[in-house]
């Protein structure tokens, strides 16, 4: 290295902290509508792409956004729910399918989605590892939900208490890990799928426990007619096995157990039509389009992005006037060493090569770390997305 | 009789939008010759060097150093002119703190790669450093470097292009007596040793006895204006 090269390296070099934070601004200068665009594109493509795939959402009346974000997103919010009996009705239309989902409930801060194996078929999921879940309590993991808790076939998972103070309610579920979906890049790859039934095992609608007409006498504290008081080492299985699988019942009609929200999947654009009309028609029900509500919300979104654009042009304008004035403040500084090689004899090409060349080293620093930084926002995006509408 | 390798004739200068002017009637440097200009702060000393090195052109007369005529010269002509010709060596040595001594030492080939090979004007530099004591130094900053060694930097700096004239603008200003003699020794045995010229401006009347020729800045500009030789 000789020459202006050498001597913009070595300054650069000499002020290395100042250099590295006058790049780290430029660079998230940059970065800013970069980014939030990029950002924005990701969110609105995964939304819609989504959105676009599902014709029909049914749920309690209620916001259409949460109802959509939360049936195609997991989100871990509890919807109001519809009952099963609604889905029963749809299950005898042989020109739609109907999908029920059942969410709020988390494994290791993961949602856990009680749906049936419809929804694998919709979706276009398919295991990379072991087989779709097959039997009440086992699960399925999203590829991102695998990875990160490392996870098997064969292994187990514990679903999260929902309430830790509160004895009445169900206890955590074991649930055994019957195999692992292929990374979809949706909000799927961050779920844990389980049969409807295991849902409500962990609503504690659907529980298990040892047969009371066949325990000890010892066991058996007073009777009522038909009714048996048993001793309260009588507990409720937290893991469904072969063996005491039989054991599993609902305490109630399956018709009226809960689903958070139904995904309808008529055969085409007119019956799509009859049915989000019927299906909307009760007070107490609503029946969306997902694109529709996206596409609300992404209007809003938009509007909000040009707030934040505006803001966005105020903070880079601002940092290049920094930046700028900071460059200026060095040259005046510097102003004995440019004196120097004007005296022995650089040329003022030279020495504007010089003073340009560590300008231009800076700014392409600073535009290459907030290509880099772009980049990575792009590819931890869906991640990201999935945060911020989980 | 051998032409000198400096003569300026007739030269007039005024500071642009001040009241300093000064006018020389003749003044010569022999090839060779250590010169020592000396005079009140403000008569000129610095002006008149600058004007002998081409880093200002006079309003009037002629500069003529080692057959250029520099008041003649485009500027481009000029500063390349400069380069290979003069080594500068100022008060407060000027080195550029982002480069390591040998870096600071090779500046003029780093400005201007029309001066030579870098490889031989490395050699060239690691031999005047040897020569001046610093050559285990090359590679540290002149913030690591005492103010002696960071002087022998400049020194080398002004040497390396292997000028005919070396000009020196108080190199000793801030120095205390002894180490001040010691660099003038250091300045003219340079000098000497390549048969190279002096001229250098001083305050410090105790180095004058170390010079071939004295030049009393009232005096020449006395001559000067008087219309007299210097």
């Amino acid at each position: 290295m000789r020459g202006p090269t050498l001597l913009v390296v070595r300054r650069l070099l000499h002020e290395l902290p100042q250099t590295a934070i006058l790049v780290a601004c430029l660079a998230v200068a940059f970065l800013l509508p970069i980014g939030g665009r990029l950002l924005l594109d990701r969110w609105s493509t995964e939304l819609r792409a989504r959105a676009n795939a599902t014709p029909l959402v049914v749920g309690r009346a209620g916001s259409p956004i949460e109802l959509v974000l939360a049936a195609l997103h997991f989100q871990r919010r509890d919807l109001p729910p519809i009952e099963f009996g609604e889905v029963l009705a749809l299950d005898g239309r042989p020109e739609l399918v109907a999908v029920p989902l059942s969410l709020g409930f988390t494994a290791r801060g993961r949602p856990i989605v009680g749906t049936r194996l419809d929804y694998f078929e919709r979706r276009g999921l398919r295991p990379a590892a072991g087989s779709l879940p097959l039997r009440l309590g086992d699960c399925v993991l999203g590829a991102t939900v695998a990875r990160e808790l490392d996870l098997a076939p064969g292994d187990s998972l514990f679903s999260d208490p929902r309430e830790a103070y509160d004895l009445a309610t169900a206890p955590p579920l074991r649930m055994l890990v019957r195999g692992v979906l292929a990374p979809s890049g949706t909000s799927d790859d961050d779920a844990v799928f389980a049969d409807l039934r295991t849902a409500w095992i962990l609503g504690g609608l659907l529980h298990g426990h040892a047969d009371p007409v066949r325990l000890p006498e010892a066991a058996i504290l007073g009777r009522d007619g038909e009714r048996i008081v048993v001793d309260e080492g009588i507990r409720e299985y937290f893991e469904v096995t072969d063996g005491n699988l039989a054991g599993f019942h609902l305490h109630g009609e399956e018709s009226s157990m809960p689903v958070s929200a139904i995904l309808v999947f008529p055969q085409d654009a007119r019956t799509s039509v009859i049915e989000e009309g019927r299906l909307d028609a009760p007070a107490t029900r609503q029946a969306v389009r997902p694109a529709e509500v996206i596409d609300e919300l992404l209007a809003t979104v938009a509007r909000v992005k040009r707030l934040f654009d505006a803001v966005t042009a105020v903070l880079v304008a601002t940092t290049v006037l920094l930046a700028s004035l900071v460059i200026a403040l060095s040259l005046r500084a510097r102003r004995g060493e440019i004196l120097v090689m004007q005296a022995i004899g650089a040329s003022p090409w030279t020495i504007r090569r010089v003073l340009a060349g560590e300008i231009a080293v800076v700014a392409i620093a600073a535009i290459v770390a907030g290509a880099l930084a772009a980049w990575a926002i792009s590819h931890t995006a869906p991640d990201l997305l999935r945060l911020m509408v989980g | 009789m051998t032409s000198p390798l400096a003569l300026l004739r007739d030269v007039r200068f005024r500071h642009r939008g001040g009241t300093f002017a000064m006018s020389v009637a003749r003044l010569e440097i022999a090839r060779g010759e250590a010169v020592a200009c000396i005079g009140p702060s403000g008569c000129g000393k610095t002006t008149l060097l600058e004007i002998l090195v081409g880093i200002r052109r006079p309003d009037a007369g002629t500069v003529e150093v080692a057959g250029a005529a520099l008041h003649a010269l485009p500027d481009a002509a000029l500063r390349a002119w400069r380069l290979r010709h003069v080594g500068l060596v100022f008060q407060d040595l000027r080195l550029l703190e982002s480069l390591s001594a040998l870096e600071n030492i090779l500046l003029p080939h780093h400005l201007d790669r029309s001066l030579g090979d870098l490889a031989a004007a490395t050699d060239r530099a690691r031999l005047l450093a040897r020569s001046m004591g610093i050559e285990a130094m090359l590679r540290r900053k002149p913030r690591r470097l005492s103010h002696g060694e960071r002087q022998r930097v400049a020194l080398c700096r002004a040497l390396v292009a292997e000028p005919v004239l070396l000009a020196a603008d108080e190199p000793t200003g801030s120095l205390d007596p002894d180490t001040a003699g010691a660099a003038m020794d250091l300045l003219l045995d340079a000098v000497r040793s390549r048969g190279q010229a002096l001229f250098m401006v001083t305050h410090d009347h105790s180095l004058l006895g170390r010079f071939d020729r004295v030049i009393e800045m009232r005096t020449l500009l006395g001559a000067g204006a008087a219309g007299g030789a210097a």
